[in-house]
């Protein structure tokens, strides 16, 4: 009983552990996903020259409320710098409710997206990069390599407490050639619905 | 001398607050010295929660029912909410409403990722987020996201056959 325990959780864990690690390549880019303005495309045609923003987000999760107003600012950040972003909802469970493709897009329009909101219909991108929580980025350079992955900044109830932004220095790094110095971090959110 | 006064003073503020409902904010370090005291079961189990996530809502009274199926010599339930300094009130008539009892935790703001780690490194930040612990305060298993009762009667019937209760 005791192994069969021991064999759980290392199991477990293991699968826990499936998120894609700094370096390597997107995967999920020929997957096809569908933006809020109708549009479909593949996952990889958000990538700029310098590369692609990528996060995982969904309409009614608190954290993703409270780092709703970076999102805009991040998006200008990623335009300015040629990386393209696209927040994707993995939520597929919900996607019958409150994370369905019409409340997505007013949720969008509340918050004033200024880029591209797409439905992940089966959690596919989700799996595969081994993303479990919203919000949560991961940014990739322009080889599609993932050099950042995590959290925006350390402080999602005050944009202007803020003492890391490690998203935005990651995204700097990552437009002028530079090694992203914090690779990855951590912070709470909401758990996926699959 | 200090210490035992410490720990005297720590046991009885939890034994005397059995009936009622107290929350203390803590880091992790603070919790599991709260804990350690006064955990006299087989098994504890930290549930990491919020009052405005859906699925730790959802999921909250299938825990307060394990009560039902568990002494408190088999099970100790300690809940951690992480809800901002702002939604303090919240926190606490959530619980009188589940009619929780006793000592639970509030996170202390800030240090999130610290927070994650010292809880489990391998844990994603992802919440609702429930951690069994063996009464020495290591942890035997963890999961992430909303379950069902059977779920975690499931769960807490094989740890404990595994440290040899009679269930």
């Amino acid at each position: 009983m005791i192994r069969a325990l021991i064999f759980s959780i290392i199991l477990f864990s293991t699968l826990m552990s499936k998120e894609i690690s700094i370096g390597s390549v997107m995967p999920g880019s020929e997957f096809i996903v569908k933006n809020i303005n109708g549009k479909k495309s593949k996952l990889g045609d958000y990538k700029k020259e310098n590369g692609l923003l990528v996060i995982f987000s969904c309409n009614t999760c608190p954290w993703v409320i409270r780092w709703q107003d970076r999102y805009n600012p991040i998006s200008e950040l990623c335009s300015d710098n040629e990386i393209g972003f696209v927040a994707v909802n993995s939520n597929a469970s919900l996607h019958d409710g409150v994370d369905s493709f019409d409340a997505m897009k007013e949720h969008a329009k509340k918050y004033g997206y200024s880029f591209p909101y797409v439905l992940d219909s089966e959690s596919k991108i989700a799996k595969v990069f081994g993303a479990m929580k919203t919000p949560h980025v991961y940014l990739f350079e322009n080889n599609g390599e993932l050099a950042y992955r995590g959290a925006i900044d350390d402080n999602a109830k005050d944009a202007k407490k803020t003492k890391m932004n490690y998203l935005a220095d990651a995204i700097n790094s990552v437009s002028t050639g530079k090694k992203v110095k914090i690779k990855t971090t951590k912070t709470l959110g909401c758990s996926i619905k699959f | 001398m200090k210490n035992i006064i410490i720990f005297i003073l720590v046991i009885l503020s939890i034994k005397c607050s059995n009936d009622t409902l107290s929350v203390k904010v803590v880091t992790v370090p603070e919790l599991f010295n709260n804990v350690k005291y006064t955990n006299e079961s087989t098994l504890m189990l930290l549930n990491i929660w919020s009052t405005s996530c859906i699925p730790c809502v959802q999921e909250f009274p299938y825990i307060v029912n394990l009560k039902k199926h568990y002494d408190i010599s088999k099970l100790n339930i300690v809940f951690l909410s992480t809800d901002w300094d702002e939604n303090a009130e919240d926190v606490e008539k959530f619980l009188l409403s589940q009619k929780v009892r006793g000592q639970h935790y509030r996170k202390e703001e800030g240090n999130t990722q610290k927070f994650i780690d010292d809880i489990c490194p391998s844990w994603s930040g992802a919440v609702p987020f429930t951690g069994i612990f063996s009464r020495e305060l290591n942890l035997l298993s963890f999961w992430e996201g909303k379950r069902d009762e059977k779920f975690f009667i499931s769960k807490i019937d094989s740890l404990l056959e595994s440290k040899g209760e009679t269930l």
